[in-house]
């Protein structure tokens, strides 16, 4: 669940540059409902760590200065296998669930 | 604190300050690099400012156990290494020093009998004045000690507490050993060679520390 989120997040952040609470927004309306922002923000500061996103400070319309991330060149990298791993994984388990009876 | 922080904390409820501190007081004991502690503070205010401005407390950002995500955040970020853990002991056994050195010297002044203070034995002796002074310093830096112990019941458990006693206690012997030898009970030159070789010890190994945890910081950002 943990590594599928990380690919989620990045997979957004690669759409576009945003902040912490954006990323939640975008997961809650993806069927994400029980997140929160402190679930995602150790896995961004993961992401960050492995180099994968970088972020910089902008003025917030609200208040306070945000966190906006992008992804880097390793991070897309890191998407693009995760992609890959994420379709073989979701069709192998697909086919296991299509099985029946006969076909064991 | 830096004066941004600050400003952001002003928009934050004071139950939400509380868990801020609490926070801040967990990840303090994590050994945290101390500019990604700085970093980690203005993040989490700033979580908890756009909470408040939202309406949310910050145990609905965070998730209700604070521990289990400061431990998360601390899994992933900065730590201090061996060299700068081996200079923090230095800093706060100087700032004892800073501390307890005068505290000894005065109580010895008020309480003792400066002119009989001449060498190591009298710390067997049981004038009153000593006893008083012996009794008195550890129990002022004790009762600090446990304090902060309770207030960060955290940073470990009942060994820790025995050791910080031991350790207490060790230290408060050794400084004692040196104010006699140092001191003599009367304020000569030897008192101004401890205040500056204590201060020197407390500024230098702050100042190292300070800028090996900035270049690591400094060097972790760049990739």
């Amino acid at each position: 669940m943990r590594g599928n989120l990380e690919g989620c997040i990045l997979k957004i952040i690669s759409i576009k540059t945003t902040y912490g609470y954006e990323i939640l927004e975008y997961l809650r309306n993806n069927g994400f409902d029980s997140l929160t922002e402190g679930t995602i923000y150790p896995l961004v500061l993961r992401l960050e760590k492995l180099g994968f996103v970088r972020f910089e400070m902008r003025a917030s319309p609200l208040g306070p200065k945000r966190k906006y991330y992008s992804i880097t060149d390793k991070g897309r990298t890191y998407l693009e296998d995760f992609e890959a791993c994420w379709k073989r994984t979701n069709e192998s388990v697909r086919n296991i669930l299509a099985l029946t009876e006969e076909q064991l | 604190m830096s004066r941004e922080i600050r400003d952001e904390l002003r928009r934050v409820t004071r139950a939400d300050k509380a868990v801020i501190n609490k926070m801040m007081s967990y990840l303090y004991t994590r050994s945290i690099n101390q500019f990604e502690l700085k970093n980690m503070q203005a993040e989490i205010v700033g979580m908890a400012a756009e909470g408040a401005l939202r309406g949310e407390k910050l145990e609905t950002v965070c998730g209700p156990d604070y521990k289990k995500f400061c431990d998360e955040l601390s899994a992933n970020c900065l730590h201090k290494s061996k060299f700068e853990l081996f200079l923090e002991v230095v800093m706060i056994l100087s700032m004892t020093c800073a501390i307890l050195l005068p505290f000894i010297y005065f109580t010895e002044l008020f309480f003792g009998d400066p002119g009989q203070v001449n060498g190591i034995g009298i710390l067997l002796s049981f004038e009153a004045g000593q006893l008083f002074g012996m009794l008195l310093v550890p129990a002022f830096c004790g009762g600090l000690g446990v304090l902060f112990y309770q207030r960060n019941s955290f940073a470990g458990k009942g060994k820790t507490l025995l050791l910080y006693i031991l350790f207490y206690f060790v230290t408060y012997f050794i400084l004692r050993v040196l104010s006699e030898i140092f001191l003599h009970g009367e304020i000569t030159i030897n008192v101004l060679y401890t205040a500056v070789i204590t201060g020197a010890i407390l500024l230098g190994s702050f100042l190292i520390k300070r800028s090996v945890a900035s270049a690591r910081m400094k060097a972790k950002q760049a990739g």
